[in-house]
């Protein structure tokens, strides 16, 4: 195993783990400003994986069809998430956190039945867009270009997740939100509308996930199990609510899935769970949370 | 039936009061006579319920007495069937010699994530039970030699066992003593003291309850008795698999608790006998079962809070209160505070 191997491995890592981010990103925005954990955060994923298979298939699989998946598969997936907020979320937002989990979780059954019925139970599959599909020379070996892409898009939905949370006056209302949600409503900010919207835009990069991740891995049912588990890691590693945690804990998850693969394949997915119960149990607020 | 407030409040000094004893005798003698009166199909949907309903009661240990919404019980399920399997397929002891290992196992498991565990509450604590659950399965999954992976391992149980009718009494009686014993549990001065951390457990502090330890006890109990569940499954699946340990697994009791209400002792066993019944009914008319799961639990969220038992009981209460000329009928502060 040579240095350049285990460096690509990596950067396959780092992509990877920027898929978990834009998942995780929104799962933390959903947790720290509706205080819910979203079980169906990787039903959305898995909707939008489905959705870019079937927008592919009928416009044919090259660049357009990418492209017309990427712009529309995460709107549907918004839109779903909006509906969902509006008319069952929002009924159960004074009820303990054990019933909207309990909901959350109810809605991840229906949402896998309704894809199963859409769409079978067979494993899909979408070509990489032809533009991506090849590779660049990374220290000698070839990596491929579809990952750079990945990794390129991950940073751009950091830089533009930074500017709105930091430079804007919704995302001053998002953090302020986060911090002290009876506050923000006391001071007359329509927090329901806010959440709502906050939600339509977590699932649209959960969306925007799922369409990155449907030519790279298989679309099949248990993706929503399998992200939704490595996603809530990601949000307590990172601290919840905190979008920086997020991008670091999902790095760091998707760097440790990786070298996991190389050291001992069977096991790899255990090194995520090792690692959560180390932060939950020496640092439970997360890498860059406050203490409670 | 019982209801969370301490017995003592209720002028009951005995273990079970008289009608509820009558209750359930006529249970325990219905479920005596059943496989006189149903065929060998339902009978082993039976068995499947009274596991289901062992789960269920052991997991509501956790959630309605102490208000510790675990995710990870799953594990101690199987890790339970897993300890019946391995006894029986490496060191040749009979399931029910196994069987009696299983709580052994389970327990063990319990004190050791436990002790983690009890560290966090709230939605800290449910995601590390849940973290804790799938690194059993990782481990059942992975370690193929051992485990059998993914393939899972095979137990053989003797032949009299294979015999439904023989197979529904072993059960009925591992369960209905599994179940008197976690009735005993929460009715005791242990018990007592569950609720009182569920309640309030800075309060319970104060009064000089050491909150970690009750909670780390709870948990183990709760994972013994689930071993004992998962024991009984392995020999009726005749073997001990992964998906036994995996999260969604880990579902089915919460789920059936909560329809059932988890404030009422008998509120999980009811809802685990909706959800089994129910699935069966369910699949039989069609092959997309977990929609009309789902759309059932996202129904009890917003409808039915406290389950099917609180419910109700609310109107039972409601009805009382009319009788009695009561001018508010709803009283929404006569069940005890759920946790925030």
């Amino acid at each position: 195993m040579s240095l350049t191997d285990i460096a690509a491995q990596v950067l396959s890592g780092v992509s990877f783990g920027m898929l978990l981010f834009m998942v995780a990103s929104g799962l933390t925005l959903i947790f720290g400003v509706l205080r819910v954990a979203n079980f169906a955060h990787g039903s959305l994923y898995m909707v939008a994986a489905y959705a870019s298979y079937t927008i592919t298939v009928l416009l044919g699989g090259g660049n357009f069809g990418f492209l017309a998946a990427l712009v529309v598969a995460p709107l549907l997936v918004a839109c779903l998430g909006g509906i969902v907020e509006i008319l069952l979320l929002r009924r159960i937002v004074a009820r303990p956190h054990q019933y909207q989990l309990i909901l959350t979780y109810g809605l991840t059954l229906i949402f896998a039945d309704l894809v199963r019925i859409a769409w079978g139970s067979e494993f899909r599959s979408i070509p990489r867009p032809p533009s991506l599909s090849g590779s660049i020379s990374l220290l000698g070996r070839p990596f491929p270009t579809y990952y750079v892409a990945i990794i390129a898009g991950g940073v751009g939905v950091a830089i533009a997740l930074w500017f709105v949370l930091t430079r804007t006056r919704f995302g001053k209302t998002v953090r302020a939100i986060v911090s002290d949600r009876e506050m923000v409503n006391a001071l007359g900010v329509n927090v329901p509308a806010v959440c709502t919207l906050v939600f339509v835009v977590a699932a649209w990069l959960a969306g925007l996930g799922g369409v990155l991740v449907a030519p790279v891995g298989s679309i099949a049912l248990g993706m929503d199990s399998s992200i939704i588990v490595e996603a809530f890691a990601v949000v307590i590693i990172g601290g919840v609510g905190d979008v920086r945690g997020a991008l670091l804990g999902a790095l760091l998850i998707g760097v440790l899935h990786s070298v996991g693969i190389l050291v001992a394949p069977r096991m790899a997915v255990a090194f995520t769970f090792i690692a959560l119960c180390l932060v939950l149990v020496l640092r439970p607020q997360g890498l860059m949370g406050v203490r409670a | 039936m019982m209801s969370s407030g301490p017995a003592v409040a209720r002028g009951r000094d005995v273990v079970v009061a008289k009608g509820e004893a009558l209750a359930w005798g006529a249970v325990l003698a219905l479920c005596a006579v059943l496989p006189l009166m149903i065929g060998e199909g339902l009978l082993f949907l039976v068995v499947d319920f009274l596991i289901m309903a062992l789960f269920a009661t052991s997991y509501n240990l956790l959630l309605g007495q102490v208000g510790m919404l675990s995710f990870g019980h799953a594990a101690y399920y199987g890790i339970g069937a897993y300890t019946v399997a391995l006894l029986a397929g490496k060191a040749g002891f009979s399931v029910l010699g196994g069987l009696l290992w299983a709580p052994v196992a389970a327990g063990i498991a319990g004190i050791v994530i436990g002790l983690f565990c009890v560290q966090l509450s709230g939605f800290y604590f449910s995601i590390l039970t849940m973290a804790f659950s799938q690194l059993v399965w990782t481990v059942a999954f992975g370690w193929y030699s051992f485990t059998g992976g993914d393939d899972g391992l095979p137990v053989n149980p003797p032949d009299f066992l294979l015999a439904a009718t023989n197979y529904y009494y072993v059960t009925l009686a591992c369960v209905v003593v599994a179940i008197a014993l976690l009735r005993m549990i929460t009715r005791s001065s242990f018990g007592v003291a569950l609720a009182a951390i569920r309640e309030n457990a800075d309060r319970a502090a104060f009064v000089g309850l050491n909150v970690r330890m009750y909670r780390l006890a709870a948990f183990a109990v709760a994972a013994a008795f689930a071993g004992i569940a998962g024991g009984l499954r392995a020999p009726l699946q005749l073997m001990a698999f992964p998906g036994l340990l995996y999260w969604t697994q880990s579902a089915d009791p919460v789920l059936m608790s909560l329809a059932g209400g988890i404030h009422t002792f008998v509120g999980p066993i009811v809802g685990a006998a909706v959800f089994v019944f129910l699935n069966f009914a369910i699949t039989s008319y069609t092959r997309y079962s977990l929609v009309v799961f789902g759309s059932v639990v996202v129904l009890l969220v917003l409808v039915l809070p406290g389950g099917i038992v609180g419910f109700m009981q609310d109107r039972h209460r409601g009805r009382q209160k009319r009788r009695l000329g009561f001018a508010d009928a709803r009283e929404k502060n006569s069940r005890p505070m759920e946790r925030p």
